[in-house]
């Protein structure tokens, strides 16, 4: 159960830092040109409605079963919320703020990194926050085509017809999905109140 | 320390802002001596503050141009351009997730001023504007007054020696019993700077405490240009001389204050 338990913390991990890697640089660069924001955050949205099972099973059939299917499941899902919270965040920030911050000449890179992207802090951490709740949602399904974690529990448990695995499974989920949501609400109440 | 100040020129320069009907700016022709302190006076949507913003291109120009010291803007690189001109504004232009050292040290760190040289100055410039360093450097800006956030701005705007500064109001959300200390404040440390100012205000005692000249703005045009003596005096317009002058009453205590500050000079 504990070592299931950090399987699923692992694979939800990895996923969402793989995705922020990912989403934040790209719409870091892309915010101010929705030229190639906007296709960007189509193609993005696109494949965030695949449904699950749908992708799992593309990805089944080119990459095999296993936590690698899984892994590239979860970022696909996760880069949606974070690149989009990303663009959000930087253009909510107030004109004068980014006036100032262009009229002071610092170069692209800089401006980006020492101001947009901690004012952008706070709409970064909520969408880093639902990408991690959805992959943790997600991730139980990935039980179903071999992947570790808390799934492979709950889908050992169904064809087992065991009730405490699957309850054991299911609770655990909840845990770390009630876990996830309030770090990542500490987080944003931090980076708040400034 | 710091290089000369730049001298500016507009010729003939227009802004149109898209899905605006009146030009923001029209046809400006204008000169600003290096290490003149110009104030700009016109009501909100004068052009006042557009005007300000070509120069450091927050506004690029639909037609004519603006040259520092001869060379048309354009041709400078952006960012080496607007690192040698301050630009300070109303209200929020502090970087809440900075302190106020952090704040000051953003263009010197660009840069590559070495640390020490950085720390220095911006001891020297809060002590100029009257904010404790040791106090100050490590303060957010949401523990600052109004007063004291507007002297940072300031501040910030005058940490790399820039060879001129493009003042946007200021003290425009400044107590008005504390703008007077503040404009006191101001004209020391411009005195220290050796800078070119363009100074936007709608504040017409502002105007003419501060400036060596006056330029009225209105619906976007050039009214008039002169000392804040022949712009009191000899108004050359009926809008100059309504704005400027006043009732009776209002321009002898205006022609008075300034009696005084010559006499102050």
């Amino acid at each position: 159960m504990i070592s299931a338990i950090l399987a699923h913390i692992l694979l939800c991990a990895v996923a969402v830092a793989i995705a922020a890697a990912i989403a934040v640089p790209s719409a870091l660069a892309l915010a101010e040109r929705p030229k190639f924001e906007r296709p960007l955050s189509a193609l993005l949205g696109a494949l965030y409605t695949v449904p699950s099972l749908a992708l799992l099973a593309v990805l089944v059939r080119f990459v095999g079963l296993g936590d690698t299917s899984v892994e590239i499941a979860l970022v696909a899902y996760a880069l949606y919320a974070i690149f989009r919270s990303t663009v959000v965040g930087i253009r909510a920030i107030p004109a004068e703020q980014r006036e100032v911050a262009a009229a002071l000449g610092l170069p692209a890179w800089r401006r980006r990194l020492r101001i947009e992207l901690p004012l952008a802090m706070p709409a970064i951490l909520s969408g880093l926050r639902i990408a991690t709740l959805g992959s943790i949602a997600l991730a139980t399904l990935g039980g179903y085509v071999g992947g570790g974690g808390l799934g492979s529990i709950v889908f050992t448990g169904f064809a087992l017809q065991n009730r405490t695995m699957l309850v054991e499974g299911a609770l655990g989920v909840v845990a770390l999905a009630l876990l996830g949501e309030f770090v990542f609400r500490a987080l944003e109440f931090r980076t708040q109140r400034l | 320390m710091s290089d000369s100040p730049y001298s500016v020129a507009f010729d003939r320069a227009s802004v149109r802002f898209p899905g605006s009907a009146a030009p923001a700016l029209e046809n400006l022709t204008l000169q600003v001596a290096a290490g003149e302190l110009l104030a700009i006076v016109g009501a909100s949507g004068s052009g006042k503050s557009t005007l300000l913003r070509c120069v450091n291109r927050l506004v690029d120009l639909g037609e004519g141009s603006v040259s520092i010291d001869g060379r048309e803007i354009r041709e400078f690189e952006l960012g080496a351009l607007r690192r040698s001109i301050g630009y300070a504004i109303q209200g929020v232009g502090l970087f809440a997730h900075l302190s106020v050292a952090e704040n000051l040290s953003l263009v010197p760190e660009t840069l590559g001023w070495p640390r020490e040289r950085t720390n220095a100055r911006i001891d020297a410039l809060l002590a100029a504007v009257r904010l404790e360093p040791t106090i100050y450097r490590s303060r957010r800006p949401r523990e600052l007054s109004g007063g004291q956030a507007q002297r940072v701005g300031i501040a910030r705007a005058l940490v790399a020696y820039p060879r001129l500064l493009l003042l946007d109001e200021p003290f425009g959300a400044v107590d008005p019993i504390l703008r007077p200390q503040l404009q006191e404040e101001l004209l020391a440390v411009l005195r220290e700077a050796r800078t070119t100012t363009l100074f936007v205000t709608h504040d017409v005692d502002e105007a003419l405490l501060l400036g060596n000249r006056i330029a009225v703005m209105h619906d976007g045009r050039l009214q008039a240009i002169g000392t804040p003596r022949a712009l009191l005096e000899n108004p050359p317009d009926a809008f100059t001389a309504e704005l400027l002058c006043g009732d009776e009453l209002l321009h002898r205590y205006r022609r008075a204050r300034l009696d005084e500050r010559e006499r102050r000079a």
